[in-house]
């Protein structure tokens, strides 16, 4: 209760301070929204030009889209600048007056530098849903309801805990800053259907990088389309991909700090 | 000089000898997305009359490879950094133009990248895909001119969308609409034939189509030479008309920057 | 009562790239790096007990900040033991972290953006300091470190000076029964280093918080720690009272005398002659127990003594030589080797 109250108050210190620069925060969304809409925009004409993409019309990638920004988002605003930084907090000695604290270094990391910049994706994405599930004819329910809700908290649980396993990585080999760029090569390719690619690439992207869980494989088995090598698993994997790559997440995040050296000297 | 600061641009590029099979990799991945695409659509898809699969492909392979905007992205970040820091003052002071120094800088990191990630990436890539040579020699030597002057619009457009960070001061705003504008505009992703009409005819007249798009066109013969040559003298007139808009805006630039006392 | 800190042969190696050349090599860098163990801390037992501030004394690299780190939970030892208030840092980090205070020098734990006062509302949150107690030692740390003119300016604001006396007030909010402190006079001028030396010395002797900092600096050590642990390449030097560093270190204290004219002899017995010309002799004095009233007696001259001085060497001077010994002994090998 006390541990969750300080997290609390960490995220009200760090909007304080960011709220202090009101007008430059508007730009950043919009400016980052544009980025994410441009690009969304050359997958709308391929899609609208040709039909289909992998099997999938227009409003369906839409949804797909604003399904993998909205997870994304939804992980990063408590990972990825914070992480990303890792090789220099090490370098500097930051994250050892982290560790001289009573807190795990990793949600002070995360909490206190809950990073807001991520409004122009999650209105990008919210209104990308809005505007393509009433299209679909998807049969609502109380378990399709709570279907979408639990993938679109397990797809930001996995960009968390990719992004965490990156960032530990760096505690042992000081510089991870590739890593995070490989990392967002497999994003790039996991906003598309997986339909489009080769048996192996569907295999990694289902497997040893998990990102095929970010939003195809949840929203395939949403719309009830036929999702290729887990077939009818594929609303629990969606589900369950999350929470795995957490456990996953704390056994390397843990394994790295036994093994971390600090700055040296 | 200015050739000097160029090889300086390589150079430091190819000190990150960890950096490069990332690099590589990151650029098949980049190149794999983009052939799947066509692949799928052209497969199993309408496909296009105008244009064949095998086109399409060396079209996402160059796309890819030679036409990557990346350095814009890094010049408008490292100039902003600049901005705030104010060690743009000191380069201001050193007996070079800056905007020409900035441009030597990016041909060399753009040569490195060329010659070093793209290549062989567009290589293996196109083993494993297939490969389509130029359309004739004549198309390909405009292809050279072409890509000289995709160049030196891009930079001249990404160097003046980082001089607005003098009066806004966020460069890495400027940094995400530049990446989109290009992403829309430049036809590096999806060629502009395949635009919906009305607003492919508008994007055919903004300079950002000569960053990739007329090039890739004339490579593949999208163009015959006569019009590869009046489309290059079009893009001429842009690249004219971007430069004068960086000259006065960086005029404007550092007439603030006397005021303000640096 | 067991010593509130105590070392059994700590050791901490570190683990050191060595880069290999070549393609194969440098996928092996990758993969597999080849690495070279250093050693940072090699075998250096001590027992601090409570109520003592003793100063940790190295040159750079001596590894100093790795047993900081040891012995704050940060880093994992590689042989032998360390123990904080009977616990194992490492394995009890979160626990052990609530009853110490870290200080780094170089590295502020403050809020950057905020004032300063906010930083110590974190910190009480942190440490989950009930609120009637954290008042009381707010109160009683703003007048001590004299703080109170900047509780309400952005840390950046503050002077170097200003910021470490902010961060040691915060570091002593929860009450800590040991407080570290890793080089905490670094980068600060004269007077501020005067200021902080004082309070540290302070905050020991009123609040009987036990101190341990760590410093290349000697006058941190002479102001506030009457003991001393010397370290030099992991290895431990010298432990013991400050005063007994001279004697331990062979360091001799130089007599200089000064007679009327100029004399034919000088004999003084138990000092070895350190040259000197006109009315001026110099001695080393080989016994350092004897007091200047005796070794005036045992002087044998023609001529008269106008003036005595005895030059005490200080602290720096004899490190500074044996430093300078170590170097001298370094050298020949290197080059046979």
């Amino acid at each position: 209760m006390q541990t969750l109250s300080l997290y609390l108050y960490l995220v009200r210190l760090q909007l304080r301070t960011r709220l202090q620069y009101r007008a430059n925060l508007l730009i950043g969304w919009v400016a980052q929204a544009f980025g994410y809409a441009s690009v969304y925009g050359t997958i709308w004409i391929i899609a609208s030009r040709f039909e289909r993409l992998g099997g999938w019309v227009w409003p369906e990638i839409a949804l797909m889209l604003g399904f993998h920004v909205l997870g994304y988002a939804l992980g990063a605003l408590f990972t990825f600048v914070q992480l990303r930084g890792m090789e220099e907090l090490v370098r500097l000695g930051t994250y050892d007056t982290l560790m001289v604290r009573p807190v795990s270094p990793w949600a002070f990391l995360a909490f206190s530098g809950i990073n807001i910049e991520y409004g122009g994706h999650i209105a990008l994405g919210v209104g990308m849903i809005a505007w393509a599930l009433p299209q679909l004819g998807i049969d609502w329910s109380v378990l399709t309801v709570a279907q979408l809700v639990a993938s679109l908290i397990s797809a930001a649980l996995l960009t968390g805990a990719t992004l965490t396993i990156i960032a530990a990585m760096a505690l042992v080999l000081t510089r991870s800053r590739y890593l995070f760029g490989i990392y967002f090569d497999f994003w790039e390719l996991s906003r598309y259907p997986l339909t489009i690619f080769a048996l192996p690439l569907q295999l990694t992207l289902l497997s040893i990088v998990p990102l095929g869980y970010m939003a195809y494989v949840p929203v395939a088995a949403l719309l009830g389309k036929p999702v290729p090598l887990i077939g009818a698993a594929a609303p629990f994997a969606a589900i369950l991909a999350g929470p795995v790559m957490v456990v996953v997440a704390m056994l390397v995040w843990q394994a790295c700090q036994r093994r971390y050296q600090g700055a040296g000297g | 000089m200015y050739l000097a600061l160029a090889v300086a641009g390589f150079r430091t590029e190819a000190s990150f000898r960890a950096q490069f099979w990332f690099l590589l990799l990151s650029g098949v991945l980049n190149v794999v997305a983009r052939v799947s695409i066509w692949q799928s659509v052209f497969q199993h898809g309408t496909g296009s009359a105008d244009i064949s699969l095998p086109q399409m492909v060396t079209y996402a392979i160059l796309g890819a490879t030679v036409f990557s905007t990346w350095e814009a992205s890094q010049l408008v970040r490292e100039m902003g950094a600049d901005i705030r820091s104010g060690n743009v003052v000191s380069h201001l002071m050193r007996p070079a133009s800056y905007p020409v120094s900035l441009m030597a800088r990016l041909i060399g990191g753009r040569a490195h990248e060329t010659l070093l990630i793209g290549l062989p990436v567009a290589v293996v890539m196109g083993a494993v895909y297939g490969f389509q040579p130029p359309a004739s020699l004549g198309h390909a030597l405009l292809f050279a001119l072409s890509v000289a002057l995709s160049l030196f619009l891009l930079f001249t457009l990404a160097t003046a969308v980082a001089t607005i960070g003098f009066w806004v001061m966020d460069t890495l705003a400027l940094d995400w609409f530049l990446r989109g504008t290009l992403a829309l505009f430049s036809g590096g992703l999806v060629p502009l034939w395949f635009y919906p009409d009305g607003v492919a005819n508008a994007v055919h007249h903004l300079p950002f189509a000569w960053i990739a798009f007329y090039p890739l066109a004339i490579y593949l013969g999208q163009l015959d030479l006569m019009e590869s040559v009046v489309t290059l003298l079009y893009g001429l007139g842009w690249a004219v008309a971007s430069a004068g808009l960086l000259a006065l805006l960086w005029r404007a630039a550092c007439r603030r920057m006397v005021v303000q006392g640096g | 009562m067991p010593p509130i800190i105590e070392t059994e042969g700590a050791t901490k190696w570190f683990a050191q790239k060595v880069p290999q050349s070549g393609f194969t090599g440098r996928l092996r860098n990758f993969l597999k790096p080849v690495t070279r163990d250093v050693k940072a801390v090699d075998g250096i037992s001590f027992a601090i007990e409570a109520g003592e501030a003793v100063g940790y004394l190295g040159p750079n690299g001596a590894g100093k900040s790795t047993m900081i780190k040891m012995l704050t939970g940060v880093l994992v030892p590689t042989a032998g033991s360390v123990r904080v208030l009977g616990r194992v840092p490492h394995e009890e980090r979160i626990v052990n972290a609530r009853d110490i205070g870290v200080v780094f020098g170089q590295r502020s734990q403050l809020w950057w953006d905020l004032p300063l006062f906010e930083s110590f509302e974190l910190h009480r949150r942190i440490y989950r300091i009930e609120k009637g107690r954290f008042d009381r030692a707010r109160a009683e740390l703003v007048d001590m470190l004299q703080i109170a003119p900047f509780l309400e300016r952005p840390v950046r604001q503050l002077s170097l000076g200003q910021r470490m006396r902010g961060e040691i007030a915060m570091t002593l909010l929860h009450d800590p029964k040991i407080l570290f402190l890793d080089e905490p006079t670094i980068g600060l001028d004269v007077v501020a280093k005067d200021v902080v030396r004082k309070l540290i010395s302070r905050v020991n002797r009123e609040r009987g918080t036990t101190i341990m900092l760590t410093t290349h600096d000697l006058r941190d050590i002479e102001e506030i720690c009457p003991r001393l642990i010397m370290v030099d390449d992991g290895k431990l030097l010298f432990d013991g009272p400050l005063t007994n560093l001279n004697a331990s270190f062979g360091a001799r204290r130089k007599l200089t005398l000064e007679f009327a004219s100029e004399p034919a002899t000088v004999m003084l017995a138990g000092a070895e002659p350190a040259g000197g010309e006109g009315v001026i002799r110099t001695f080393l004095m080989s016994d350092d127990r004897r007091s200047l009233v005796d070794i005036i007696a045992a002087l044998k001259s023609d001529a008269e003594l106008v003036d005595v001085h005895l030059h005490e060497p200080d602290i720096e001077e004899v490190i500074r030589t044996y430093y300078q010994s170590r170097q001298r002994q370094a050298a020949p090998s290197k080059r046979t080797g």
